[in-house]
């Protein structure tokens, strides 16, 4: 430590730290190997992840299941890009998976069929599947009206009206014959009698004799006998000629699909599946003939002639009222069943799939089935399934955002089930909670092969680890993203090639590498660390962002270190509103901070406020006042509320420490209070403790604290002062009020001498510093800090006291005083002691 | 072989006659005798006969109805009779409100009770074209027995239309050769001139015959003005080939010879099986 002082009782102020080395470790731009980011081909943001590039590496290649990766640490550490750079690498020398197809099942339309083919077969087969559809109708009306079969349909026809044509002038001839003649009714048909041709009046009818009157009659009622036989053997051989016409008709309908097909069944000839789906079509066209031909004749179907799909007549793509029209023929509904739904086409993929989703609500991920509107009713078929990211990604990699996944309903179970299964299934969230009412599909499951990695943070793992029984189960494998690495010679050359990396990539102007240098700086000054560098890449880039901008605007042609600079100093005058209105109000003596002379039982802590990814640091008072009492230390922030747990017990530790070292042999017969002033809301921490200590010794022993030294720093029990966070903020906020007063000179902070690898100050405050404007204290003990805050020595203890003229001669006599009172008042049953 | 304009001035059609009962094809037959009627700026005779023959049936106790469906045999009601009959009249009076609701035709009605051909026959002397409806499969045997009455003793052209047939704007002429098919071709330009209408030609002869007739009708539609035609030639023997033909054309109206009708039952079937249209008779 590089502390100094006077002999005698009465102590100067120390030097302190003035090691320009100690207070910002730069880095040397001549120690870089390159001129300007140009020169560098850059590299992958891995640097400084090779525990978790590790555990990637090995998630990746172990096929075993459960073995899917958790990607956890910082948001900005840039995880997705390494694990995407390695899934890419691997997937690279896997092979493509198969395509999805999803066709109509004839059986049973709301349940349609899962194939699998070969990479870039399923595009092959929707092409000539669709020229099927083109031809079919066309074709149908071809052969429907083609001389052969309507020579056969006369055939058949003539045969049968023949016979009809027989009866019936048979039947007329032998109406005629016996004078009668047959006559239409409302309600059917009568005979009645005749004469000349002409039907006799009814009148003259009622003429005739009994005898002519019962052969009328006698001849009616056969002829009646007669009609009734044809009649109902008419419907009878109506019917056979039907059947014999339908069964033409289907036999020629196969023979022509089965040669519309013909190729398809050449090109899948070894793909059961297909086989079996070409079988269905030729019975389905047989079984849809009618419409089917009226499809050819006049490319528009008739009204309600859509067979029906999952249980619905379906009418896609109709146009409201009147005829139905179809711009594309593959698109009338009877047509729409043999088409092909291509999911998954990877004719264009050179390797397995890596696919990351953004957006992984349900049907995203696990693909969904889509209505169209019809009349009023939502319809579907196998046509609307879409694919999920599941789907697309199966046979390869996947990446999620965890959070995003968990925070879309039915994601994180839908998930589960497909990896604990292995398959894919797609259902509709509405049918499962039973909110929608129309008729859905249930497409047949595929089988699923996949690698998945969840990105997230630590905390949500250590929550899904925890908390989640299936967790981990399914993911076995953990890879942990650090958000900073060592700062070496060799780390910061790795380091330039990260930044030439992502300027390349951003295609930003070069920087030099004093530019780099700089930036390699600032890394280590987010780490809050000399020896370390930052690697939240997202801060980074921002930082190479606008640095390049500021070039840009500056029309420089690379960036310089002086772009890198206005880009800090522009990102920190963009947020620090906060930081100038509280230092304003210190200047003001709104906020009451002294920054010289010298105080009994009050010091200058310092805070650190965080807001967004802008820190920054600040004086606060801190006072203390002791009177008589049980030995306890009172922190009015707890008393209210406004301390968080870790700040409460550092305030027990004063007591621990008053105990140990001023009161073993007797009670501690004080009651003390502790107060940040003007401190409106909660503190939470420790790193005031030490300052807080030093208060309540000097408001012991009475002696004043000076005023221009602010304090940081937690102490234990032993007097020991340990490091906190925030040191180069906190160091910065104090240098800034008495900067904005006017230096003295005298002014400086003391922080804890395990606090000084963090240092990486502002060139400001470091110049200050080396000027001799401002100072910087390292401690270790709350001995050495009260010396530097009194000018007085501390005092050794000697023969079970301490020399006199000491600090801490002074804090015993007091502590014996307050003890006496106590025990004049009785057992400090009374509290009516005034104050100290 | 006549021109085409004298078959015009034959043919000149001051009044149609419709003969209409309240069966759906007798309705059918309504709308188109209106639409042409329209067309040929005519006057619309709308006649509706009670069958007095049928109406007497019911005193005859013993000639009693048989239900084609059922085949049973039931008694004739007189009352019944009538008030079927009279639901016919009443059937015939609103369509005939509907139908000529926006027209500006001049039109008449009229209800007789008498027998049926030869009220037609009467009402035929004073018509020049007779629009009658007809049952589509009447047992086999073509038109009923009144229809063909009407055919054969009118001596005028006889309009059939079955139900759901509807009268559209493409003509087309079955053409012979003969002078009713000259007749009919003189009709049909009539019908489709100052229109967005279409004439067509279906020839009906055997091979050797056909480029005469070409000649033939294309020399008439060359004295006609405005008239122009797309001729399709049809082998006669094939009468399906006629219907196919028909529909892929959207016929509106089919205007044919008797005696092409008379040649080929076979071909008069197949016609009437499959048109969807009207059918005008000539000669």
């Amino acid at each position: 430590m590089d502390l100094t002082r006077n002999s005698g009782d009465s102590l100067d102020v120390p030097r302190g730290l003035a090691d320009e080395g100690k207070l910002y470790r730069r880095c040397d731009p001549e120690a870089l190997t390159f001129e300007t980011t140009a020169d560098l081909e850059g590299s992958v943001a891995f640097a400084g992840q090779d525990r978790a590039a590790e555990a990637v590496r090995f998630g990746i290649g172990m096929r075993g299941s459960g073995f899917n990766i958790f990607a956890l640490g910082p948001d900005d550490t840039d995880k997705r890009e390494i694990v995407r750079h390695f899934l890419e690498e691997r997937a690279g020398e896997e092979p493509v998976p198969e395509d999805l197809c999803y066709l109509n099942n004839f059986q049973d339309a709301s349940r349609p069929k899962a194939v699998c083919l070969p990479p870039g077969t399923g595009r092959k087969l929707l092409g000539m599947m669709d020229r099927f559809l083109e031809e079919l109708a066309p074709a149908l009306t071809t052969v429907f009206e083609s001389e052969e079969y309507q020579s056969r349909i006369q055939a058949e026809t003539e045969q049968t009206t023949q016979e009809e044509q027989e009866a019936m002038e048979a039947l007329q001839q032998e109406t005629q014959e016996k004078n009668l003649a047959l006559l239409r009714t409302p309600g059917g048909f009568v005979f009645a009698p005749t004469k000349d041709g002409e039907p006799i009046p009814p009148d003259a009818l009622a003429q005739l004799s009994e005898k002519d009157r019962k052969k009328v009659e006698a001849d009616i009622e056969a002829m009646q006998e007669k009609l009734k036989t044809i009649f109902l053997r008419l419907p009878k051989a109506k019917r056979e000629l039907r059947e014999r016409i339908r069964f033409l008709d289907r036999d020629m309908a196969r023979t022509l699909v089965k040669d519309l097909l013909e190729e398809v069944r050449d090109a899948f000839g070894d793909n059961k599946d297909i086989q079996e789906h070409l079988d269905s079509i030729e019975e389905d066209v047989a079984d849809n003939l009618e419409i089917l031909k009226d499809v050819g004749r006049t490319g528009k179907g008739q009204e309600g002639e859509g067979a029906p799909l999952a249980g619905v007549p379906v009418g896609l793509g109709r146009a409201t009222g009147g005829e139905a029209h179809w711009p594309v023929a593959s698109e009338h509904p009877i047509l729409r069943r043999y088409r092909v739904n291509v999911a998954v086409d990877h004719g264009e993929s050179e390797h397995a799939p890596v696919v990351y989703l953004d957006h992984p609500t349900y049907q995203n991920l696990a693909g969904s089935v889509e209505y169209q509107p019809l009349q009023g009713a939502l319809v579907t078929d196998f046509n609307l399934i879409r694919p999920g990211a599941l789907h697309r990604a199966n046979g390869g990699y996947l990446l999620l955002d965890a959070e995003r996944v968990l925070l879309q309903p039915f994601s994180w179970e839908g998930l589960k089930r497909a990896l604990q299964s292995r398959e894919l299934r797609i259902e509709s969230p509405g049918q499962m909670m039973g909110l929608m009412s129309t008729v859905t599909l249930e497409p047949a499951p595929v089988a699923l092969d996949i690698k998945l990695v969840l990105l997230g943070s630590r905390r949500l793992f250590y929550l899904l680890a925890g908390l989640e029984p299936d967790f981990p189960e399914l993911f076995k494998v953990e890879a942990d993203f650090d958000d900073r690495m060592e700062r070496t010679r060799e780390t910061e050359e790795l380091f330039a090639g990260l930044i030439a990396g992502a300027v390349n990539r951003e295609e930003l102007a070069p920087f030099r590498k004093e530019a780099v240098a700089k930036v390699i700086e600032r890394s280590a000054r987010m780490a809050g660390d000399s020896e370390k560098l930052s690697v939240r890449t997202r801060s980074i880039l921002d930082l190479l962002r606008e640095s390049a901008h500021w070039a840009e605007q500056a029309g420089a042609d690379t960036v310089g270190p002086e772009h890198v600079q206005e880009a800090i100093d522009h990102s920190i005058y963009r947020a620090g509103r906060l930081r100038d209105r509280i230092q304003e109000e210190i200047e003001r003596n709104t906020i009451f901070i002294d920054t010289e002379g010298a105080r009994v039982g009050q010091v200058n802590g310092l805070s650190v406020l965080q807001l967004g990814n802008f820190a920054f640091g600040h004086p606060t008072r801190i006072t203390a006042r002791v009177r008589p009492g049980r030995g306890e230390v009172v922190d009015i922030e707890r008393e209210v509320e406004l301390s968080g747990p870790i700040h409460s017990k550092g305030v027990l530790i004063l007591a621990g420490f008053l105990g140990g070292r001023y009161a073993r042999e007797r009670p501690l017969s004080l009651s003390a209070s502790l107060v940040f002033e003007q401190s409106y809301s909660g503190v939470e921490g420790d790193s005031a403790s030490s300052a807080e200590l030093y208060a309540l010794l000097s408001a012991l022993s009475e002696i004043p604290l000076k005023q221009s030294i602010a304090v940081t720093g937690s102490v234990n029990q032993h007097g020991q002062i340990q490091p906190v966070g925030g040191i180069n903020e906190k160091v910065e906020g104090f240098f800034d009020v008495c900067d904005r007063r006017g230096p003295s000179g005298e002014q400086g902070v003391m922080i804890p001498a395990a606090n000084v690898k963090n240092l990486m100050l502002r060139d400001d405050v470091v110049r200050s510093i080396l000027d001799g404007r401002f100072h910087l204290w390292p401690v270790e003990t709350v001995d050495q800090g009260m010396e530097i805050l009194t000018g007085r020595t501390m005092g050794a203890q000697e023969d079970g006291g301490f020399p006199e003229d000491t600090v801490n001669a002074a804090v015993e006599s007091r502590l014996l005083a307050l003890a006496e009172t106590m025990r004049r008042f009785g057992n400090g049953s009374q509290e009516t002691q005034p104050h100290a | 072989m006549p021109d085409l304009q004298g078959g015009l001035e034959e043919l000149l059609i001051g009044t149609v006659l419709a003969a209409v009962d309240g069966s759906e094809y007798g309705l059918a037959a309504l709308q188109a005798a209106v639409r042409i009627a329209a067309l040929l700026d005519a006057e619309l005779r709308v006649l509706h006969v009670e069958d007095s023959d049928l109406l007497g049936l019911p005193s005859v106790p013993w000639i009693k109805e048989m239900d084609p469906l059922s085949g049973e045999i039931r008694q004739l009601q007189a009352v019944e009779v009538e008030r079927k009959v009279r639901w016919e009249s009443t059937r015939v009076r609103r369509a005939l409100d509907r139908v000529l609701v926006h027209t500006q035709l001049r039109w008449s009605f009229s209800v007789t009770r008498g027998r049926v051909v030869s009220e037609l026959l009467e009402a035929a002397k004073t018509a020049d074209l007779i629009s009658l409806g007809v049952r589509r499969h009447s047992l086999g045997l073509g038109p009923g027995s009144s229809a063909r009455a009407v055919i054969e003793h009118s001596g005028k052209p006889v309009m059939m239309v079955w139900r759901g047939a509807r009268m559209g704007k493409r003509v087309c002429v079955l053409f012979d050769g003969s002078p009713e098919a000259l007749k009919g071709l003189a009709l049909a330009c009539r019908l489709t001139r100052d229109r967005d209408s279409e004439l067509f030609l279906i020839l009906d002869a055997p091979g050797e015959e056909r480029a005469r007739l070409v000649e033939a009708a294309a020399s008439s539609l060359r004295s006609a003005e405005d008239a122009g035609a797309e001729i399709s030639i049809v082998p006669r023997e094939a009468a399906w080939k006629v219907a196919c033909h028909l529909r892929r054309l959207a016929c509106g109206l089919l205007v044919i010879p008797r005696a092409a009708m008379q040649r080929s039952e076979a071909v008069a079937a197949g016609i009437r099986e499959g048109l969807e249209c009207p059918l005008l008779i000539l000669g």
